[in-house]
C-alpha cells in the first residue's frame, strides 16, 4: 500500500513537472519565435530597401528622378510634369523590383516621390519598417542640375558702321579773282551704305559776304555750293577777303566706290585759299575690314589736285606715331605751268620753288624750274615722330606772290612714310579701338584751349590729334600738358601757312582717369598774334583707345537667355566704367553662352522606406 | 521501521530524480531562451555593418558626382579664365587639379567656384555621416584628383580618390580605416568637352572669335566627299586625330604635334597611364588624344580689328586650325571646296587623314 503510494506521488510530481515544463516551453518558445521573426524580418527589409536602392543608383535612375524632382521644384508628384515624370520612374522600377508583401516609400529629403499604395501593406499597418539612405550631390530643389554660363564681348567689325575722314590740308593760291582749284578724290569701300556725309569748308574766298567768288562745290558732279550753312564768316579789311567754316550736308550724293570733289574759289584782291579745318566726314557701314601692315609701316600721303594763279602752295601732313623706329620718308612732286620768274628772290625773298619740312629752313628750292617738274626728296633726315609737315610753295610764299598763269601740283604728288611698328603699342588681346572726339566749343579765339578725359581703366591710348579749325591762319603751336606732365609744344608750325588740320598729340603725353588739357595759339614771326587769326569752336580733339571690352563667365544661370543678359549687363557696366556712353561705341555685342554646367549643390538625401 | 524507511528514501530519489530533470528542462529552455535573444541582437549588429559599408559605398559613389562636377566647372572656368586673359594656363592639370579640389587657382579663390570644390564636398560628407552616426573628418588634404586625356578625344578623365579615411560607428560597433573607393585605384569619371569653348581658337584670335567644341558627325576619313567637307567647315566641326592638341594642350596654347610634340607626348604618356589604372591598354602610338578643327578666314577677316589683322589672319596656309595658327605649312586648294571658300588650304598630311584624293588637290 505504501509502496503503492509513493508510486503514486512520485507520478504525481513528475506529470506535475511535464506539465508545467511544457507550459513554460511552450510560452517561451512562442515569445522567442516572435522576437525571432521581427529580428528577421528587420534584417531582410533592410537589405530589400538596400537592394532597392543599389539598383536604382547603379541603373542611374535614382539620379535622373532626382533630376526631374530638383527641376520641377517638387514637393509633391503632382506639382507639374516634372514631379509627375520623377514619380512614374520610381513607381516604374520600385513595384518591379519590389517584393509584394511590402510597401514602400521613396523620398527626396522630407518629400514623398512615390509610395506603393493598393495590394501592398499599408505603412500604418506595418510592424516593421526599414531605411536605405543615398546621398547625391548636385542637387538644389527649384534649379536644374545643369545650368548655362555666358561671356560677351565687343566685335567691331561685323557690319560696323564706321566714319572714315578725309581732310583737306590748307593749299591755295589764286591771287587778285584768279582761281585756285582743289579737286580730290578719294574711296569708300564697294559696299559701303552711306549713313551720313557731311563736309566742312573751311577756306579764304571773296571780297566780301555779298559777293563770294565762290565759285564751285561739286561733290560727285553735283553743285553744292549754295547748300553750305556757315557757321562762322569773318571778313578782313586790307584785302577785303572773307574767311569762312560752314558745312554741308553731302550724304545723298556721296557714293560706295570713287567720290570726286571739285571746288573753285578765289577773291579779288587777296590769295584764296583752303584753312585748316576742312575735312569729309563720312559715317557708312561696311563689311570690308582696312587693313593695317604688321610690323613694317608704309603709308602714302597724296596731294589733292591743287590749281593756283598766278602761283600755287600746298601744305601736307605726314605723321611718325611716337616709338616707330626707322622711319623712311620720301617726298614725290609733280608740278605742271611754273614761271622761271627772273631775280625772284631780289625781290621777294624766296624762290619759284621752295620745300619746307618740318623747318623754316628750305630743304630745297629752285629759282630756275623748268615749266613742268619733278622733285624726289628723301625726307628720312627730317622727318621726326609726331606731326610732319612739308610745306611747298611755287611762285608764291606767304602773301607774295609772282610769275603768270595758273600752277599745278598734280595729284599723283605724294609723301610716303615707312617705318617700324615693332616697339609701337598695338591692339592686344580682346581689345579693339575706341575713338572718341571731342570739339573744342565756346567762341572763336587765339589762343584756344580745351580739357578731355581720358578713359579711367587702364587702357592704351593708340592714337590721339588736334584738328584745327581756323578762319585766318599763319603759324601754330600746338601745346599740351596734364596734372603731372608740363605744358610742352609738340608742334610749331615751320613756316608761312603751314598749319596742318590735323595734328599728332602724343600719347605719352597724355594720362588717363584725368584731364588733360591742349592749347592752340596762331602768332607772328615776331611773336605777336593777329586779332584776325582766330581757333574756332569747331576744333576738336580725337583720340583712340584700345579697350578691351570683354567679361569673362559668370554665374552659372537656369537658362542660357539668362546668363547672355547677365553677361550683357556684365560688360555695359565695363563700358560705362570706361567712361564711354553705350551710344558713342560703334559696336556690336556679341556672348558665347553654352550650358551642361553642373553645381555642387547638396548632398541631397534619397531615402527608400521599406515596411510589412 | 527498516522497512519504512527504505520506501520513504525511494520517494525522495524519485523527487529529486524529478527536480533535476526540470532543471535541466528549465536549463535548456533558459539556454535557448538566451541564444534566440543573441541572434536577434546580431540581426541588428548585421545591420548596421550593412548601413556602416553601404555608407562607404555611397561616400565613393558620390566621389564620383560630386568630382564630375567640380571638374566640370574647373574646366568651364579655366576656359574662362584663359579666353578672357589671354593667357593660356601654364599647367593645365594642375590647375584644375587645384580649381577642382580647393577652388583656387595659383592660390587666389575663383568666386564662381566659391562652395563647389571638393574641399567643399569634404565637409558638407562629413555633416551627411553625423546625420546618420558615423563620425569622419574627410578633408581636402586625404582627397587626391587626377586629371587626364582620354583616347577619343572628345573627353577627359577625372580620377578622384581618398586616402587614410577613418569613419567611426557612433554605436562603437564598427570603424573604418582606408582608402575610398576600396577594391578600385581611382573613382573614374569621364567628362564630356562637346559643347565647351574652344579656348587654342579664342586665344589665337585674340579673343574676336569664338567656337564651341562641336563633334563632327562624320567619320575624318568620309571629308574627301566636297559636299562632306564644305558641311564640316560650315558647321564649325572637330575631329579626334592624334596630332591635334586635345583639351588641356588648348588650355595652354600649345597646338601640339609637331609645333608642341613634346607637350603633346607628354599627354599621350598621362592618358595612357591613367587608362591603364583603369585596365584599359591601348598603346600609345595607337591612342587618340587631339582635336582639330577648320579655320574659317573669312570669319576672322570679318570679325578682327584691322590692327589686329596683320598679326592673326595668314594666307595661303593649311586651315587645320593648330596649323593655321603656327609656322607656315606648305598646303594646297581643294577642287569644289576652294573654289567656294577662296581661303581653303589643306598640308598633305591632313588631305590624307580627311579622306582627300591626291587629284582633288592643286595649287
Amino acid at each position: 500500500m505504501v509502496r503503492k503510494k509513493g508510486f503514486v506521488f512520485t507520478m504525481d510530481a513528475v506529470l506535475a513537472l511535464i506539465i508545467l515544463i511544457t507550459t513554460i516551453l511552450f510560452a517561451s518558445h512562442f515569445i522567442s519565435t516572435q522576437l525571432t521573426s521581427s529580428q528577421l524580418v528587420y534584417e531582410q527589409l533592410y537589405y530589400t530597401a538596400s537592394d532597392g536602392m543599389e539598383v536604382l543608383s547603379e541603373s542611374e535612375v535614382l539620379y535622373t528622378i532626382g533630376d526631374y524632382w530638383v527641376t520641377g521644384n517638387c514637393s509633391t508628384p503632382s506639382d507639374n510634369q516634372n514631379c509627375t515624370s520623377a514619380s512614374n520612374l520610381a513607381k516604374n522600377d520600385l513595384e518591379r523590383i519590389m517584393p509584394d508583401n511590402t510597401g514602400f516609400k521613396l523620398r527626396y529629403g522630407n518629400n514623398t516621390i512615390y509610395e506603393s499604395g493598393t495590394g501592398r501593406p499599408a505603412q500604418e499597418d506595418a510592424d516593421v519598417i526599414t531605411t536605405s539612405g543615398r546621398v547625391a550631390s548636385g542637387y538644389l530643389v527649384g534649379r536644374p542640375p545643369a545650368g548655362f554660363v555666358a561671356r560677351a564681348y565687343v566685335v567691331k567689325w561685323e557690319k560696323r558702321s564706321t566714319t572714315q575722314v578725309f581732310p583737306f590740308s590748307p593749299a591755295g593760291s589764286g591771287w587778285s579773282a584768279k582761281e585756285f582749284i582743289d579737286e580730290k578724290n578719294f574711296i569708300l569701300p564697294n559696299d559701303s551704305a552711306i549713313v551720313n556725309a557731311t563736309l566742312y569748308v573751311s577756306i579764304t574766298y571773296g571780297g566780301s559776304k555779298s559777293s563770294p567768288e565762290f565759285k564751285t562745290l561739286m561733290v560727285n558732279g553735283n553743285q553744292k555750293k549754295d547748300d553750305i550753312d556757315w557757321l562762322h564768316v569773318q571778313q578782313e579789311d586790307e584785302y577785303k577777303s572773307t574767311a569762312a567754316f560752314g558745312t554741308v550736308d553731302i550724304t545723298d550724293v556721296v557714293t560706295a566706290g570713287e567720290n570726286n570733289i571739285l571746288m573753285r574759289i578765289g577773291t579779288p584782291h587777296y590769295n584764296s585759299h583752303i584753312n585748316p579745318g576742312m575735312r569729309i566726314e563720312i559715317e557708312f557701314e561696311t563689311n570690308e575690314s582696312f587693313y593695317t601692315e604688321a610690323e613694317q609701316i608704309t603709308k602714302r600721303y597724296y596731294y589733292d589736285e591743287l590749281t593756283g594763279e598766278p602761283g600755287v602752295w600746298a601744305i601736307k601732313p605726314y605723321f611718325v606715331p611716337e616709338h616707330a623706329t626707322n622711319v623712311k620718308a620720301r617726298l614725290h612732286l609733280e608740278v605742271d605751268d611754273l614761271t622761271d620768274f627772273p631775280n625772284e628772290y631780289q625781290q621777294y625773298g624766296h624762290y619759284d620753288v621752295e620745300v619746307y619740312v618740318n623747318s623754316n629752313e628750305t630743304i630745297y628750292h629752285n629759282e630756275n624750274p623748268e615749266e613742268s617738274l619733278v622733285i624726289d626728296l628723301d625726307l628720312a633726315n627730317y622727318t621726326q615722330n609726331g606731326t610732319n609737315v612739308v610745306a611747298s610753295y611755287f611762285n608764291c610764299y606767304g602773301d607774295e606772290v609772282w610769275g603768270t598763269k595758273s600752277k599745278t601740283i598734280n595729284s599723283s604728288s605724294y609723301v610716303e612714310v615707312n617705318y617700324s611698328a615693332s616697339e609701337m603699342r598695338r591692339i592686344g588681346y580682346g581689345e579693339v579701338d575706341i575713338t572718341k572726339v571731342a570739339q573744342f566749343g565756346g567762341n572763336a579765339s587765339n589762343p584756344k584751349q580745351t580739357d578731355f578725359f581720358v578713359p579711367p581703366l587702364e587702357s592704351t591710348i593708340a592714337d590721339s590729334f588736334v584738328h584745327i579749325a581756323q578762319s585766318f591762319s599763319y603759324l601754330v603751336n600746338v601745346s599740351m600738358w596734364g596734372p603731372s606732365v608740363d605744358e610742352t609744344i609738340v608742334f610749331t608750325s615751320p613756316s608761312s601757312r603751314a598749319v596742318p588740320t590735323k595734328n599728332y598729340l602724343p600719347p605719352d603725353n597724355l594720362e588717363g582717369n584725368v584731364t588733360n588739357y591742349v592749347k592752340l595759339l596762331d602768332f607772328q614771326e615776331n611773336g605777336s598774334t593777329s586779332a584776325l587769326n582766330l581757333f574756332l569752336p569747331w576744333s576738336a580733339i580725337e583720340y583712340s583707345f584700345f579697350a578691351e571690352l570683354n567679361v569673362g563667365y559668370g554665374e552659372v544661370f537656369d537658362t542660357a537667355d539668362e546668363a547672355e543678359d547677365d553677361a550683357l549687363d556684365r560688360l555695359e557696366q565695363r563700358i560705362i566704367d570706361y567712361g564711354l556712353n553705350l551710344s558713342e561705341v560703334d559696336i556690336a555685342n556679341e556672348t558665347t553662352s553654352f550650358g551642361g554646367v553642373p553645381s555642387l549643390w547638396g548632398p541631397a538625401v534619397f531615402t527608400l522606406e521599406v515596411w510589412r | 521501521m527498516a522497512m519504512k524507511l527504505i520506501k520513504s528514501e525511494r520517494a525522495v530519489v524519485f523527487t529529486v530524480a524529478a527536480a533535476l530533470f526540470a532543471v535541466v528542462i528549465l536549463s535548456l529552455v533558459v539556454i535557448s531562451s538566451a541564444q534566440r535573444r543573441a541572434e536577434g541582437n546580431t540581426a541588428v549588429y548585421v545591420v548596421r555593418g550593412e548601413e556602416m559599408d553601404n555608407f562607404l559605398d555611397d561616400i565613393s559613389h558620390d566621389l564620383g558626382r560630386a568630382s564630375r562636377i567640380a571638374g566640370t566647372r574647373a574646366m568651364v572656368y579655366a576656359i574662362g579664365t584663359v579666353v578672357s586673359n589671354g593667357t593660356p594656363l601654364e599647367n593645365a592639370t594642375l590647375a584644375l587639379e587645384e580649381m577642382a579640389l580647393n577652388g583656387t587657382l595659383n592660390g587666389v579663390e575663383v568666386p564662381t567656384l566659391e562652395n563647389h570644390s571638393l574641399s567643399d564636398w569634404a565637409e558638407r560628407m562629413n555633416g551627411a555621416g553625423d546625420s546618420q552616426g558615423f563620425l569622419m573628418n574627410l578633408s581636402a588634404e586625404q582627397m587626391n584628383v587626377r586629371f587626364a586625356p582620354y583616347n577619343g578625344s572628345f573627353s577627359f578623365m577625372m580620377q578622384a580618390k581618398i586616402e587614410d579615411l577613418y569613419v567611426n560607428d557612433s554605436y562603437g560597433y564598427f570603424s573604418f580605416s582606408g582608402d575610398l573607393p576600396r577594391h578600385l585605384e581611382w573613382r573614374t569619371e569621364y567628362v564630356s568637352v562637346e559643347g565647351l569653348e574652344d579656348p587654342l581658337y579664342v586665344l589665337n584670335t585674340w579673343g574676336h572669335v569664338s567656337r564651341l567644341i562641336n563633334k563632327s558627325v562624320y567619320e575624318p576619313s568620309k571629308l574627301g566627299d566636297s559636299d562632306k567637307m564644305i558641311e564640316s567647315i560650315q558647321n564649325k566641326s572637330y575631329f579626334s586625330n592624334q596630332d591635334g592638341p586635345c583639351i588641356f594642350e588648348r588650355l595652354e596654347g600649345k597646338l601640339g604635334d609637331p609645333e608642341d610634340s613634346s607637350r603633346h607626348q607628354y599627354y599621350i604618356d598621362l592618358a595612357y597611364d591613367a587608362m591603364l589604372d583603369e585596365g584599359l591598354n591601348i598603346s600609345k602610338s595607337n591612342l587618340s588624344i587631339g582635336l582639330e578643327t577648320f579655320v574659317n578666314v573669312n570669319e576672322l577677316e570679318s570679325r578682327i580689328p584691322a590692327d589686329a589683322k596683320p598679326y592673326i589672319i595668314k594666307t595661303n596656309q593649311t586651315v587645320v586650325d593648330h596649323l593655321y595658327f603656327g609656322p607656315y605649312v606648305t598646303s594646297k586648294k581643294m577642287t569644289n571646296v576652294t573654289s567656294l571658300y577662296p581661303w581653303f588650304r589643306i598640308d598633305l598630311n591632313h588631305s590624307t587623314f580627311y579622306g582627300v584624293n591626291e587629284s582633288q588637290l592643286y595649287d
